[in-house]
């Protein structure tokens, strides 16, 4: 079943049974398919089909095909209205994607294409989801004015409420694609780009929802360009990838990537960019920087087109990603979140940090001004109490006290100490009559015509001597405070001044002026001035004051129009912290502004830390994603692997299907009623037969208890008899139950026999039972039938084995068809090494020549050219190798005039041709015998007639040896006549009651002349009373052959003994010689005919073989029995035994 | 006059044949069975053997196997007589160097003596 596609018409002209045929067949196909692992699609041909004419039960019986097939894709082909009509009997499981068609062809071709596994992924869903779910977001949160549901994050700008919806749409357009609702798909995309192009062309489409609140936020909440043209793009990419069955051209899938990672990629910009870097990306404008929310949503939904297409060419990649995988995603979602929430906290405290230390720097300079200030102005008090100590204070006085103060280092920032002398116009000569006792060159030069004067009197810190003697009260701003520090007595300070000398750029300054008085004057005599340069009394205190260089500091005076007494600019020019301060300073107040950048004073590690976060939080990002690809690469190796052998696996599942099913077949064509139970009982197999012999059909019985619908119960007392299936079950071996009774589904009671046997699994784990059943009537009818053939056929075969020949019958062909126990037992072959077999070919023939013959030439083969019986003598080679010698008679067998084989009747003739031979033997004998002694009395008289003996004594001898060799023949005459007597059982004894030695002497008489001749010593131990049950004449016979014998086989001289001993019931006459004795295995043979024993003597002693031999025929004939016992070289006894003579009795 | 070995199991026989040749003024010697044959042949060098050819021990033709005139006594005569003469012995005992065979009852004693006598002639 290669194809996996089910084609079923539908039609509302069938009857119900035809459409029962039809949907059986294929819900069966579709079964087999599932069983076999592949899928089932289903093609609806409903181009026949009109629901509106179609009968119910057609439609339902359509719709439950529908239902019970559980295709993976359904197709239907029909027309518009068809089509409509059709749909509606669809199965109602909405996961079967489904597809209309016009055409059949497309619609198979849409079934070939269709992806199971993208079908059964939940991938789209969950986009869907996640993108739904921000859209979703927005809008609640513009609902209920959520600030922190617009924008996700504070103070980020919010989510346009359109483009809201458009992430809805693309969420709904993840959904019909995981429904492989393809077509309203497309709709939703064409809605997104449109939406998408409308917001680029007019900013309008941006209130259409929640315009007033929209309004309230500007330009903040408007749709940025960037995500309206992500729109435009993402939704064009959905048109494309609606076309999931499709095979994509590669390139068009690269772009479609491509587009898809550039949408990524700006919305992950904004993302990261309103998270880290805010101002740099509202910097870009608002046509750039999208809502954080919307950025993640369309980010998002980038991916997950990706991913959709990675699915479609790699497979569920997403099922294959492991725990640990989820874990490393998991984690770098936390550290992301995580990430910005420490940078945001590190930003914060970093802020505060910076903003405290700039503020303690401004105000410790504020202070610092302050302190410095108060210090010259102890300082001046000091050269009060200098001047008020004496009434003169001479130059050097003033100038050991300066240099007692070691004011460069104590009072940083001054410029110099001077002492201004305060004189009246009046006495300005006089004080300079004074002056000129201690400096004869003093000089002074009346400037105005105030009535003070200020003249410079000490400069000690002043190199340039043409100052003293200045006199100051000229200089505009100076004689005012000189006059009012005077007028008031109290320290006065100076604003802006320009000092003559010093650097450029640090002529500026001010000072301080406080008037002193001397010891006896009660007036003032004088000023002492502390000089300052702005720039180094600032610097001095500034650079001692502030943390960082960072800070801009900078000195106005308010009371000259916010003159810039002093500024220091700070290395950075971005400030972010700014503070003013006024500092008081006696009688003035200067005004400080400070300014420094947003991390102001804080160390290289704090400035630095929120970066460090951040970059903490992407490297980890990168080394997890890295892990998380090499894990997935590696795993996804092993996944190769694991699916090779997982083909490997399934083929072989596969396999076994297949065999099961033939099984199945096998089991289903059983002639016998088949049924299988799990270990539930519930049936699991079903044949045929057994709906036969039962009534009930499979799809009746499949998936119930067995025990509930076949009642097995005794013949005899009606019990239930289901021990054989529990046994079974228990995992015993076959059980047989007999007479049982099965009630079929019509209630009639049938006789079965049956048996159960465990099905067993690969670990011999019982899984169920097999129950075979048949009808047991016809089998007793069968049985008893064989009976009568199996009777039959034994009397055939006894009849046929009390042949006494060898019985073969061959067929056309010459193989043995059958055959009797004789001719297995001739043959030696068993007989199923004949049956069947070639006769020729299995058992070799010779003719009599001992020539083998062929095969042509052998009577079995002529009988089946000729058709004429065939007779012949050859023989057979037996099975050991052995020739055994046959006549065979061999006639054809015909069957209506046909000829049907042929029968062979044969006779071993071992035995025949044995008589034969001793025939032949006897004959040669006789004449042999006979003829000797013939040949030695014609020599003898020969002699005489021939006048060779002339002499009387040798004629005498001549005549005597003929006579002798003359006795010998009659005697050998007699032999034979005796021989043929007795095997013609014509000698009949004459048994009366014998005297033993009477015989016994009488035959010692008869061989007197010959015993004499050898010179034998012959002792007879005999009671004269011993009387036995003989024919005399035969007892002397026989005891004459054993005494000729004792002397025959004996050397001359040796002893001969008869002896007659007694026993119960009979007397033994034994006749003992010394002679050559007889060997062991000649023994057998001494009393057979013409069995002369070779030994050392017999070629002298002559014989024709048969004394011995009518010897023991005659004793038998007298009720006795001739033994012998004998060793070699020591002699023989021949011991006659008779039963007793009445008269001893 | 030579030398002739009588070999003839039958005593009757043996003795008249004896007899026969003696009259005839030839040394003869006589054996009782094959094997005694042998023995005699070697110890007297006969001239010419009677040989019969049904005898115990050894019979007629395996004398004549273990004798073997052809390679050591090629001047020896030897005359085979039976009573059974099978043509099949016959032949084999030609060839086993026997230069005559007679039926033994089929002659009388001057047609031995005759025989015996045209035997020997060179």
């Amino acid at each position: 079943m290669s194809d996996a596609v089910i084609p079923i018409k539908l039609a509302d002209t069938y009857d119900t049974k035809k459409v029962h045929v039809v949907y059986r067949d294929a819900i069966v196909k579709a079964k087999e398919s599932r069983r076999l692992d592949r899928k089932v699609y289903l093609l609806l041909d409903a181009r026949a089909f009109n629901l509106a004419e179609s009968s119910k039960e057609v439609r339902d019986s359509a719709r439950a095909l529908t239902e019970e097939i559980k295709a993976d894709a359904v197709a239907i082909v029909g027309g518009d209205r068809t089509l409509l009509s059709a749909s509606l009997i669809l199965p109602k499981k909405s996961t079967v994607p489904t597809a209309f068609f016009k055409l059949e062809q497309k619609a198979r071709r849409w079934l070939l294409s269709n992806d199971k596994e993208l079908g059964s992924s939940r991938l789209p869903l969950a986009f869907g989801v996640l993108v739904g779910g921000i859209g979703i977001l927005g809008l609640l949160g513009w609902q209920i004015d959520n600030n922190f549901l617009t924008g996700f994050i504070f103070g980020l700008r919010p989510i346009n409420p359109v483009a809201a919806v458009g992430l809805l749409v693309m969420a709904a357009g993840f959904i019909l694609y995981w429904k492989k609702l393809y077509t309203i798909l497309r709709i939703g995309g064409v809605f997104v780009i449109a939406l998408g192009v409308v917001s680029l062309l007019s900013s309008s489409t941006d209130t259409l929802l929640y315009g007033e609140k929209v309004m309230r936020f500007g330009d903040r909440a408007e749709l940025a360009d960037s995500a309206a043209v992500s729109f435009i793009l993402l939704g064009s990419l959905s048109l494309v990838l609606a076309r999931p069955f499709s095979r994509s051209h590669v390139v068009v899938r690269m772009l479609g990537n491509g587009v898809a990672a550039s949408v990524v990629l700006i919305s992950l910009v904004n993302v990261f960019g309103q998270l880290y870097a805010r101002d740099y990306i509202l910097g870009f404008g608002a046509s750039f920087a999208m809502a954080f929310n919307l950025a993640l949503g369309l980010a998002l939904a980038g991916i997950g087109i990706i991913l959709l297409d990675l699915f479609r060419s790699r497979g569920d990649f997403i099922a294959r990603v492991s725990t640990s995988g989820w874990i490393l995603l998991a984690a770098i979602v936390v550290l992301q979140v995580g990430g910005y929430a420490i940078w945001l906290s590190t930003v914060n405290r970093n802020e505060v940090d910076a903003k405290q230390l700039f503020e303690a720097d401004s105000s410790r300079i504020q202070q610092s001004i302050g302190t410095s200030i108060q210090a010259y102005n102890d300082a001046l008090v000091g050269y009060g109490g200098l001047f008020l100590a004496s009434d003169t204070v001479t130059e050097s006085e003033f100038s050991i006290y300066n240099a007692s103060l070691d004011i460069k280092r104590r009072y940083p920032g001054i410029r110099s100490f001077a002492f201004l002398a305060v004189v009246k116009d009046g006495d300005l000569e006089s004080f300079a009559q004074n002056q000129r006792e201690i400096d004869p060159d003093f000089t002074y030069m009346r400037l105005s015509d105030k009535p003070l004067h200020f003249i410079a009197l000490y400069l000690p810190d002043t190199p340039d001597s043409s100052l003293i003697g200045l006199d100051l009260s000229s200089v505009q701003g100076r004689s005012e405070i000189y006059s009012s520090a005077v007028d008031s007595g109290t320290p006065h300070t100076s604003g802006s001044i320009q000092y003559p000398d010093g650097a450029v750029g640090d002529k500026s300054g001010f000072f301080i002026t406080s008037p002193v008085k001397n010891k006896t004057s009660k007036n003032f005599v004088g000023l002492v001035n502390a000089n300052f340069n702005y720039k180094s009394f600032f610097e001095s205190i500034v650079s001692k004051n502030i943390a960082s260089d960072d800070m801009t500091v900078t000195i106005l005076d308010p009371a000259e129009d916010d003159k810039l007494l002093y500024e220091s600019i700070g290395s950075v020019s971005s400030t972010r912290l700014a503070q003013n301060l006024n500092v008081p300073i006696g009688d003035r107040t200067w005004s400080l502004a400070s300014s420094g950048p947003a991390d102001y004073g804080l160390s290289a590690a704090q400035k630095n830390s929120p970066a460090g976060v951040i970059a903490f939080s992407q490297i980890a990002t990168l080394f997890f994603l890295v892990i998380f690809f090499l894990q997935a690469s590696s795993r996804r190796h092993a996944l190769v692997i694991a699916d090779v052998a997982t083909k490997d696996l399934q083929i072989e599942k596969n396999n076994i299907l297949e065999l099961h099913k033939k099984d199945e077949a096998i089991l289903s064509s059983i002639g016998d009623g088949v049924f299988a139970i799990d270990t539930d009982k519930k049936i699991i197999l079903f044949n045929e037969a057994a709906e036969e012999l039962s009534g009930f059909k499979a799809e009746a019985v499949l998936g119930k208890q067995y025990d509930h619908i076949l009642e097995f119960t005794h013949e005899h007392n009606g019990a239930v008899n289901n021990a054989f299936i529990v046994d079974s079950l228990a995992g015993q071996k076959t059980k047989m139950a007999n007479h049982t009774n099965l009630k079929r589904q019509d209630g009639i009671l049938i006789s079965v026999a049956d048996s159960a046997s465990p099905i067993l699994d690969a670990s011999s784990t019982v899984i169920g039972s097999i129950v075979v059943f048949r009808d047991a009537s016809e089998e007793r009818e069968l049985s008893r039938r064989a009976d009568v053939i199996a009777e039959a056929k034994g009397k055939d075969d006894a009849l046929i084995n009390a042949i006494g020949e060898g019985m073969i019958v061959f067929d056309n062909d010459g193989r043995i068809v059958r055959i009797n126990k004789l001719t297995t037992d001739i043959l030696g072959y068993p007989s199923d090494e004949l049956i069947g077999q070639a006769f020729v070919e299995t058992v070799a023939a010779y003719n009599l020549d001992g020539e083998k013959l062929r095969a042509e030439d052998r009577p079995a083969t002529k009988i089946n050219n000729t058709y004429q019986s065939v007779n012949a003598s050859l023989e057979y080679e037996t099975k050991t190798g052995e020739r055994v010698p046959v006549r065979i008679s061999i006639a054809p067998i015909t069957v209506d005039g046909n000829p049907s084989g042929a029968i062979a009747l044969f006779q071993d003739i071992t035995k025949e041709r044995e008589l034969d031979r001793s025939k032949d033997d006897f004959i040669g004998l006789v004449s042999h015998q006979l003829s000797t002694p013939a040949t030695a009395v014609k020599a003898n008289l020969g002699m005489i007639v021939e006048g060779l003996a002339v002499e009387p004594e040798e004629i005498a001898e001549a005549v005597k040896d003929a006579y002798e060799s003359n006795e010998r023949q009659i005697q050998i005459v007699q032999d034979f006549l005796n021989v043929a007597r007795l095997e013609n059982n014509r000698l009949k004894p004459q048994l009366e009651v014998v005297n033993v030695r009477n015989i016994i002497e009488g035959v010692l008489k008869d061989q007197q002349i010959n015993l004499e001749n050898r010179k034998h010593i012959v002792d007879v131990s005999c009671d004269d009373t011993a009387c036995v049950t003989a024919d005399a004449h035969l007892l002397s016979f026989v005891l004459n052959n054993l005494v000729s014998n004792a002397s025959k086989y004996s050397d001359e001289g040796k002893k001969i003994v008869v002896e007659v001993r007694e026993s119960a019931n009979t007397y033994h006459v034994s006749v003992i010689d010394e002679g050559v004795g007889v060997q062991a295995e000649d023994m057998e043979r001494l009393f057979q005919r013409f069995s002369r024993v070779q030994n050392d003597l017999s070629a002298a002693v002559g014989g024709t073989g048969l004394g011995l031999y009518i010897a023991k025929k005659m004793v038998g004939l007298m009720n006795g029995t001739l033994e012998v016992r004998s060793k070699i070289n020591i002699g023989s006894r021949f011991i006659v035994t008779l039963p007793k003579g009445e008269k001893n009795g | 006059m030579a030398k002739i070995l009588i070999i003839e199991d039958d005593p009757f026989i043996r003795n008249v044949y004896d007899k026969i040749l003696t009259k005839d003024n030839h040394r003869v010697v006589t054996a009782k069975d094959g094997q005694e044959g042998l023995d005699a042949a070697e110890r007297y060098s006969p001239d010419l053997i009677i040989l019969d050819m049904m005898m115990p021990v050894l019979d007629g033709i395996q004398f004549l196997e273990a004798y073997n005139i052809k390679e050591k006594h090629p001047t020896v005569k030897v005359i085979v007589l039976s009573n059974n003469m099978m043509q099949e012995k016959i032949n084999q005992a030609v060839e086993l160097g026997a230069v005559n065979y007679k039926t033994k009852s089929m002659f009388s004693p001057r047609e031995m003596i005759d025989l015996v006598q045209e035997t020997l002639k060179p």
